[in-house]
């Protein structure tokens, strides 16, 4: 009986053992996101900072990636067309405002509505180092340095968290889109 | 004394089991409210199998189609195992675990996931991934699936992935420990609600309209899939107005279809043909259809399914006209449910 007992306590203590450490194992692995969360923002950008980036200048206001979109939409007025876009997996809307020569695109920051992307669409407007479409590749350079990165037709300068990125075809741009980039 | 000391060990190691497993199902988002969709790959496991067309595909399958109406219709048992921004990989590895299960006449991919050439974000892998049963399909589309800074064993034992839910759990966590609640039609996600189209969003400008070499591989690998198993595959573009599907896209799928013998259908060219109208068949503005439109799409679908395919009208069969029949109520219950909620908001 005494050999039972003392079996049954090891055995107790063996279980006891196994199931802190399968606890512990739990609590300190794969503690990439502590909340547990899966949220839209895991690799999204997520929060405003002071924006370094690349902006774009119209109507006398500067607008910046991660940019809360609240105050820019007031100053900008009634946009030509609005479209909206639920995720199939995540609360939440990816909206589209277009004026007549850009285009601005939203990520959701808690509450807030930010902005993810910008793209100019006619060459009524420019970037306010003064690229529009149509512009050469030289011009380009003259105007961003030759600090880029190239893929294809594909030229794109990262500044903060931040992309600007122009398509050039044959020497001509004919694209232009600053886009907000994730990680803080 | 030894065998006392041996079943004492067999229930240790057990009960250290047990409590693993069931803190892992504890945790594990339940995806019962809000997003449902998570709960739409296990779905395909309480299946009895017999399905003559299979589905795989992001939310343009599962919200576009209804099984019930091909069935209702032509007698034709099928179903979508599809999931939020399903990856080719993805829609690949579950064809291939599908075979494991039964083998379907055809399979028809939504190739809309093509223009991912590279896994996107872990959340919508999740979606995927964490209904689907142990197997080294699952094993080889994680392996495909994982982002650059995740791990092998967080898809594996997902409870190192979501222990930190402890202190998020709500009552729906114990409410559906053992069950969840039906939500789907055989992977069909019904919404009867209507929001039409108001605008068109034009497609940003892309310095590359090519498909990338890995989409184009599992492509082909499904089309070996099909090959050596005697199943035929079709391609589909769903009539989604957003993501935006460019021309040059559907001139590649268009191609590479007429090259290797496959029917594609891109239903954006046939709006005539199917009946869609984007003021009563979409809820969202155009992103996915509504019950109407799935319904539409479903009837100009199962005629082709016949005759370019020789699917059968499977409605003399009593057994599956018994199972098919307990669908058919479920759906027009869930029906006539959200037409009642609509009505009274």
């Amino acid at each position: 009986m005494i050999l039972l007992g003392d079996l049954m306590l090891r055995m107790k203590k063996t279980c006891v053992l196994s199931v802190a450490f399968i606890m512990v194992l739990t609590l300190f692995s794969g503690c990439a996101d502590p909340t547990g969360s899966l949220s839209n923002s895991d690799s999204e950008t997520s929060g405003a900072q002071d924006n370094e980036g690349y902006s774009f200048k119209t109507s006398g206001i500067a607008i910046s990636m991660h940019d809360d979109m609240a105050p820019i939409l007031d100053k900008l007025g009634e946009a030509k067309s609005y479209f909206e876009a639920e995720s199939c997996a995540f609360p939440g809307l990816e909206k589209t405002y277009t004026y007549s020569s850009f285009s601005l695109y939203t990520y959701e920051d808690g509450d807030i509505d930010r902005l993810a992307a910008l793209v100019i669409l006619d060459d009524s407007v420019g970037t306010a180092e003064g690229i529009y479409l149509n512009d050469s590749l030289d011009k380009i350079i003259a105007a961003y340095g030759s600090d880029y990165t190239h893929s294809l037709n594909l030229y794109s300068f990262e500044k903060d968290r931040m992309k600007l990125s122009f398509i050039v075809e044959d020497d001509i741009v004919t694209s232009i889109e600053y886009v907000a980039l994730a990680g803080e | 004394m030894k065998w006392v000391k041996v079943t004492l060990r067999i229930g240790v190691v057990s009960l250290v089991i047990a409590s693993f497993f069931f803190l892992q199902r504890l945790v594990m988002p339940k995806y019962v409210n809000g997003i449902v969709e998570g709960s739409l790959i296990e779905t395909y496991y309480e299946e009895e199998g017999n399905h003559d067309v299979i589905f795989v595909g992001d939310c343009e399958v599962y919200e576009c189609f209804s099984p019930v109406a091909l069935w209702e219709e032509y007698g034709i048992p099928s179903f979508i195992r599809g999931s939020a921004q399903q990856l080719i990989w993805q829609s690949y590895y579950l064809m291939e675990e599908t075979l494991r299960y039964e083998k379907p006449e055809v399979f028809i991919f939504n190739v809309l996931a093509m223009k991912y050439n590279e896994p996107q974000k872990e959340a919508y892998n999740r979606l995927t991934l964490d209904g689907m049963r142990l197997s080294s399909a699952k094993i080889k589309s994680i392996k495909a699936s994982m982002m650059e800074d995740e791990n092998m064993i967080d898809y594996i034992i997902p409870l190192f992935r979501y222990h930190s839910r402890w202190s998020e759990l709500s009552f729906d966590d114990f409410r559906y420990f053992f069950n969840k609640k039906k939500l789907f039609h055989n992977g069909y996600y019904m919404r009867v609600d209507v929001r039409p189209v108001t605008t068109f969003p034009q497609g940003k400008k892309l310095p590359d309209y090519s498909f990338g070499d890995n989409a184009w591989g599992y492509l082909e690998k499904m089309k070996k899939l099909c090959d050596n198993n005697d199943i035929d595959l079709m391609l589909i573009k769903a009539p989604a107005i957003y993501p935006y599907w460019y021309d040059e896209w559907d001139e590649q799928i268009r191609e590479y279809a007429d090259s290797n013998d496959l029917i594609y259908l891109n239903f954006l060219d046939l709006i005539e043909e199917t009946g869609i109208d984007y003021n009563t068949d979409t809820y969202d503005t155009g992103l996915h259809m509504n019950l109407s439109g799935a319904e539409k799409l479903s009837r100009y679908l199962g005629p082709i399914l016949r005759e370019k395919y020789g699917v059968p009208d499977r409605r003399n069969d009593a057994e599956l006209s018994r199972i098919w029949e307990d669908k058919t109520t479920f759906y027009y219950e869930m029906k006539a449910a959200q037409e009642t909620e609509l009505a009274g908001k």
